[in-house]
């Protein structure tokens, strides 16, 4: 975990360090950077690709005893942004879906190891209302979207030892987020207008988000109450 | 003179050029001028071969010598052959029209000759591998080659219209067993590992004796498998795997083994030439019962495990949340639309 909480935020500033211009580009397109780069591409959509450390909390041992803690969690995220306050803030729903998967080794009934392995996957889907907090680059010129999300979570998870399925299930639940993110736009305004000019895309930025769920429910508890991911998104 | 060659009848011109050729009885394989026959080697008795034009040597194990034939297909065969002269040696780079009395360090096999049928259409033949003489008891990895001569025996000495020369080796020597066979334990699917045999592999063969249900209480017999002999007719062949591999999986539900049941292991290694070696080892596996995470977890979650349709209801969940998402897409460009 420790390893895997350090790295992806260092390789975040990595990405954004290669992606920073020299000072005189930045400064060239400093003027309009924050600026609508096309005003015939309006902001519809939005999606997400984020990646991080997962642990399930499961309420018992035996998930760090099995699995020796946590796994990359993948996901992907897509929102239509059907209202929006011009310049302030926009308003829309999302839907997501990721994928992480455990393994650790099976025991016989005395507790002896097995060679046998056992495994744990979960893919959770969740639909959210998604409020983006765009005020600040658009009105203030700092490259910073701030994004809080509500919704429900849908955790479907399978458990399997050997070759035979031991258990499955769609674990429901609450799920929420909190992101800040830093648009990329400030930092190459020009390639930013070509991207929006040839792909439609008005901007890119990169992200870090802390969330939590509590799926579970009379199912297996897989939701965490503190997760967090980083990724890249897209606003199209 | 030059005038005289339009008016020349053809076969003319070819019976002056043959008998100028014909000076050279000898035929050096390394850098002949000459076009070279196109031949393909089908099968021997059954075991494809390659099919395929001879880039690299053709390989023979110990039951190609029994008597198995080598299929080739010949092609590219000069008008007027009359005759193809089959020849095998060791080295040799030079051979001679069968009538030739120039001695060779060649073997000579034996010659197809044809007179009234045209050439292309009569020789698609045979040889009898042990005839090539790699078939020595012990023989490890022998090379011989064949060389075939197309020739016209209308003159004396013959002309060699064309040639083909191929490489084949004898492997008839079994590779040695694998050593340090263990296997783990499991419910479902048992690792089985070794260590790799010497030489050049092309891959290993796990096999399970005839005691797979016969034995419970984790003890085993044997079941007709036996340390360093070839695997009994009644052996199962459980698991097959590459060259590189130095593991199986044995699926114990597959073999029919019930929850303390055993069963004995042991694995042959067979090398490029398809010669099967002596079983290693053998050990034995036992089917015993695993507690995988729910179990250990001790919860009564499983009573929780969806109906066995769970996974489709879990894809249509994504689905759903895809078409809401795809509808107000749809919704969102009609409205823009509109505008």
């Amino acid at each position: 975990m420790s390893r895997l909480a350090l790295g992806l935020p260092l390789a975040l500033a990595l990405v954004t360090a290669l992606v920073a211009p020299n000072r005189a580009a930045a400064q060239d397109g400093l003027a309009d950077w924050s600026e609508p780069t096309n005003p015939e591409s309006s902001e519809r959509f939005a999606l997400e690709l984020r990646v991080g450390p997962y642990t399930p909390d499961t309420g018992d041992a035996a998930f760090d005893a099995v699995f020796g803690g946590s796994s990359l969690l993948f996901a992907a995220e897509f929102d239509v942004v059907p209202f929006r306050i011009r310049d302030v803030l926009t308003l829309g729903v999302g839907v997501g879906i990721g994928f992480s998967s455990y393994s650790g080794v099976a025991n016989a009934p005395d507790g002896t190891p097995t060679s046998e392995k056992t495994s744990l996957s979960i893919v959770p889907m969740n639909v959210m209302a998604v409020l983006r907090v765009v005020a600040l680059p658009r009105l203030l010129r700092i490259p910073l979207l701030l994004t809080g999300k509500i919704g429900a979570d849908f955790v479907y998870w399978s458990s399997s030892t050997g070759d035979a399925q031991e258990g499955e299930g769609i674990s429901p639940g609450l799920r929420w987020a909190v992101q800040a993110a830093l648009e990329l736009d400030f930092f190459e305004p020009r390639a930013a207008r070509a991207l929006d000019d040839e792909w439609g895309i008005n901007h890119s930025f990169l992200f870090f988000e802390i969330y939590g769920s509590s799926a579970g429910g009379s199912s297996l508890p897989v939701g965490s109450p503190l997760a967090w991911s980083a990724g890249l998104g897209f606003n199209f | 003179m030059l005038s005289l060659v339009p008016t020349m009848p053809r076969h003319v011109v070819s019976q002056a050029l043959a008998v100028l050729s014909g000076t050279f009885v000898l035929l050096a394989f390394a850098g002949v001028g000459q076009a070279q026959l196109t031949v393909t080697v089908n099968q021997v008795q059954g075991r494809d071969v390659g099919d395929r034009p001879l880039t690299a040597p053709i390989l023979f194990n110990a039951t190609d010598c029994d008597d198995k034939e080598l299929e080739l297909t010949i092609g590219a065969i000069p008008v007027g052959t009359t005759v193809l002269d089959f020849w095998r040696g060791t080295g040799c780079d030079q051979v001679e029209p069968r009538t030739s009395t120039v001695t060779s360090a060649c073997t000579y096999l034996f010659s197809l000759t044809s007179f009234m049928t045209p050439a292309s259409q009569l020789w698609n033949d045979e040889i009898k591998v042990s005839d090539l003489g790699g078939c020595t008891v012990g023989a490890d990895n022998t090379a011989v080659d064949v060389y075939i001569l197309a020739a016209t025996m209308m003159r004396t000495p013959e002309v060699i219209t064309s040639s083909f020369k191929f490489s084949t080796r004898f492997d008839l020597v079994a590779p040695a067993p694998p050593t340090g066979l263990s296997a783990g334990s499991g419910s479902t699917a048992v690792p089985v590992t070794w260590t790799r045999s010497s030489g050049i592999i092309n891959g290993y063969r796990v096999y399970v004796g005839t005691d797979a249900t016969s034995s419970e209480g984790g003890a085993c017999g044997g079941g007709g498998l036996v340390a360093g002999a070839l695997p009994p007719a009644g052996a199962r062949l459980a698991v097959t795997t590459s060259a590189s591999g130095g593991s199986a999986d044995l699926n114990l539900v597959e073999l029919g083994l019930e929850v303390g049941e055993s069963v004995s292991v042991g694995v042959t290694a067979r090398d490029e030439a398809l010669n099967d070696g002596v079983l290693s080892e053998i050990v034995c596996v036992t089917r015993v019962e695993t507690c995988g995470y729910l179990c250990q977890r001790g919860g009564d979650v499983s009573t929780c495990s969806a109906a066995p349709g769970t996974p489709r209801a879990a894809g249509g969940l994504g689905v759903a949340l895809l078409s809401a998402a795809l509808l107000l897409l749809a919704r969102a460009r009609r409205s823009r639309g509109a505008r």
